[in-house]
């Protein structure tokens, strides 16, 4: 890819930036919409766009019920101190070390066998107590009491 | 400008807030965030190991990351229809 068209990138992480600072749901909707469009321009041609289009649609929908339920549901304006300052502790975070994180090499995933990737007993078993779990809490939510 | 760089921040950005909204439906947006971050890394690494992953895969993460998404939208809509919020500081019935 040229790097003429990886400038690209620098608004796709400002609308990621802007979602995440907006308070409005449906403003950080828009910002996502127009995200995956920028992506669907930059590597549209690169691999298969309909996965990618499939993507906008999915941030369409997402913006006209986050519309929808803003309308419907009271708004709380609320000053979140404790939450900014974690923030900028986590941003922090990532300035220092993100370096460690793109230096990584994964030049031996290349000669990892296919086999080797199974399900053994133990993932099993974490999966079926998560979907369990997950069942679980959608029917205390859902307040069946006739199970 | 490295695509990598950009992963890492869209995705950050969106486990952020995750953690730090307050309002249910910006925590949908942040996830969708996630997704959007993962994806530019599934093309990214598909253009790394020559085309490995394919079409159908990226297909299939997707849908199954949206239905997600709709199973969060439904139980927005039954805490508006019962509590009339979507706060999560005001969610606290199964707080210990």
């Amino acid at each position: 890819m040229p790097d003429s068209r990886l400038i690209l990138l620098i608004p796709i992480m400002l609308l990621a930036c802007a979602a995440l600072i907006c308070p409005k749901p449906s403003l950080s909707a828009i910002f996502l919409l127009f995200q995956s469009g920028l992506i669907v321009l930059l590597f549209g041609l690169s691999f298969a766009p309909g996965p990618l289009v499939l993507l906008c649609i999915f941030c369409v929908i997402v913006l006209v019920a986050n519309a929808y339920l803003e309308k419907c549901a009271p708004r709380h304006v609320l000053t979140p101190k404790l939450n900014l300052a974690l923030g900028f502790l986590l941003f922090l975070f990532f300035i220092f070390f993100v370096d460690r994180v793109k230096n990584l090499s994964l030049d031996y995933l290349n000669n990892l066998a296919q086999q080797d990737i199974s399900f053994d007993a133990l993932s099993l078993g974490g999966i079926i107590f998560i979907i369990f779990t997950i069942i679980i809490s959608a029917f205390y939510i859902l307040n069946l009491k006739h199970l | 400008m490295d695509t990598d760089i950009a992963v890492l921040f869209i995705t950050f950005c969106g486990l952020v807030g995750i953690f730090l909204r307050r309002n249910l439906l910006n925590i949908i947006v942040s996830f969708l965030q996630i997704i959007i971050g993962l994806s530019i890394m599934l093309i990214t690494t598909n253009n790394f190991f020559n085309n490995s992953i394919q079409e159908l895969s990226f297909y299939l993460i997707l849908v199954f990351a949206f239905i997600i998404i709709l199973f969060i939208y439904a139980v927005v809509l039954l805490l508006i229809r019962r509590r009339s919020t979507v706060h999560v500081n005001e969610l606290t019935e199964l707080r210990g």
